[in-house]
């Protein structure tokens, strides 16, 4: 094993669009954050609701894939929007790095770099390099 | 510069003695505290690595005498952990400047409850200064902050018109080699410009995105990426002591192990291969 790795992933539900003021009152939506086999479920159930989904897990290869995804998603009805904050590695937060996640929307199946808001039910995924202590500045005493 | 290879023998011997002044129980605390109950598992199997246990060489089993007794400062002393190896290695007082406030109340509790002769303060190189000098400091420690002030020259200038009187450096420099055929050249700095995908969690001076601490903590929208791209300034070995001759610094020691700096961080693949960290131990008298 390369490391028992600790992450959090925060977010926000957005169930109003404050810009356009045309959407509103979207249905709060389930996320599930997930990596290998491990994964946490969360279901919103209001509007600007932070959470910090925590996961502890196994690492044995070098190359990860973190993924956050809309889940239980039905046609016909406007779920609402994700926001990611910041991500956590043993309580650190990574920082700009986050940034290289790439969010995958299925309304239109395009592939957005950078994004880190969740506009439309989708799938964000980040590569990361374990063991993150080592490959990542800033986490913890590396 | 000749490098020379510290060998595994010579690590895990280092590593033995880091453990007898830090023992492992108390650095775990260490970590809990600083970083929170989401550290528990790199807490749990927590052991030093090699590049902490050369720099621990480089920087304190070398100059043991110019930390004992002494009044101590540490510019981006991080989380803390240096300052606090440099009271468990006897240091009268050790002041840290941090520009990042991420893991400092952590720090500053963990300081409190060992009693440590510890100060930690938020603040750039820019603020250090005034503080060293309010403390007496005898030495100064700047480690691996070379490339990321942009005046390091200006600083290290700065410096020579205090009253410290000996510097601990962790430069990350570049061989002259390529400029041998050249004749009367000082040396050369290399220009790195990256964007802040980094490594010191958000921390990035040059940028325009800044909260009210001069960090760039905001993950929103706003932020645009080519408005953080900000650039390091590698010295070459030569261009360095030369820096440190002008400013009137002898230099005592000068060293530079072979590190294969890939193998440490994934951050490092694409720059040159001659750059690697130098220490030099110096003194203003």
């Amino acid at each position: 094993m390369l490391e028992l790795l600790t992450l959090s992933l925060q977010c926000r539900c957005e169930t109003f669009d404050g810009v356009n003021e045309l959407v509103s009152n979207k249905v709060p939506q389930c996320i599930e954050l997930s990596i290998n086999s491990n994964s946490k479920v969360h279901q919103f159930t209001k509007n600007q609701e932070e959470v910090s989904i925590k996961l502890t897990t196994e690492i044995y290869k070098k190359e990860n894939t973190l993924s956050l995804k809309y889940k239980n998603v039905q046609q016909g009805i406007n779920y609402g929007n994700t926001r990611i904050l910041s991500l956590r590695f043993y309580g650190c937060d990574i920082g700009l790095p986050v940034y290289d996640g790439i969010f995958t929307s299925w309304h239109d199946m395009k592939s957005y770099p950078s994004c880190l808001y969740m506009g439309y039910p989708g799938e964000w995924n980040m590569r990361f390099i374990s063991p993150v202590a080592k490959n990542y500045g800033g986490i913890c005493f590396g | 510069m000749a490098e020379f290879v510290l060998d595994k023998k010579e690590i895990a011997n280092i590593k033995k003695e880091f453990y007898k002044v830090c023992p492992l129980d108390f650095i775990k605390e260490m970590i809990l505290t600083i970083y929170g109950e989401e550290s528990q598992t790199y807490a749990e199997r927590f052991e030093i690595s090699d590049m902490i246990a050369i720099e621990y060489k480089m920087v304190i089993l070398d100059n043991e005498h110019l930390i004992q007794n002494k009044n101590v400062g540490d510019v981006g002393c991080a989380s803390g952990l240096w300052p606090i190896l440099f009271a468990l290695h006897g240091a009268k007082s050790v002041i840290g400047i941090e520009p990042r406030p991420l893991y400092m109340q952590g720090a500053k509790k963990f300081i409190q409850k060992h009693n440590l002769p510890v100060i930690l303060h938020l603040g750039d190189h820019n603020a250090s200064l005034p503080i060293l000098q309010r403390n007496n400091t005898d030495t100064l420690v700047l480690m691996a902050v070379d490339d990321l002030i942009p005046d390091f020259a200006d600083f290290l200038h700065n410096c020579s018109n205090t009253e410290i009187e000996n510097y601990i450096l962790q430069c990350a420099t570049v061989s002259d080699d390529c400029m041998k055929n050249t004749k009367n050249n000082a040396g050369f700095t290399m220009h790195q410009e990256a964007h802040n995908t980094c490594l010191r969690s958000g921390f990035n001076p040059y940028t325009k995105i800044m909260d009210e601490n001069g960090f760039q903590s905001k993950l929103d929208d706003s932020f645009d990426l080519a408005n953080t791209a900000y650039t390091k300034n590698y010295k070459s070995e030569n261009y360095l002591q030369y820096i440190l001759k002008q400013n009137k610094f002898r230099i005592i020691s000068n060293k530079k192990p072979k590190l294969n700096l890939s193998e440490f961080s994934i951050f490092r693949h694409y720059l040159h291969n001659s750059l690697s960290y130098q220490w030099l131990t110096v003194s203003s008298k």
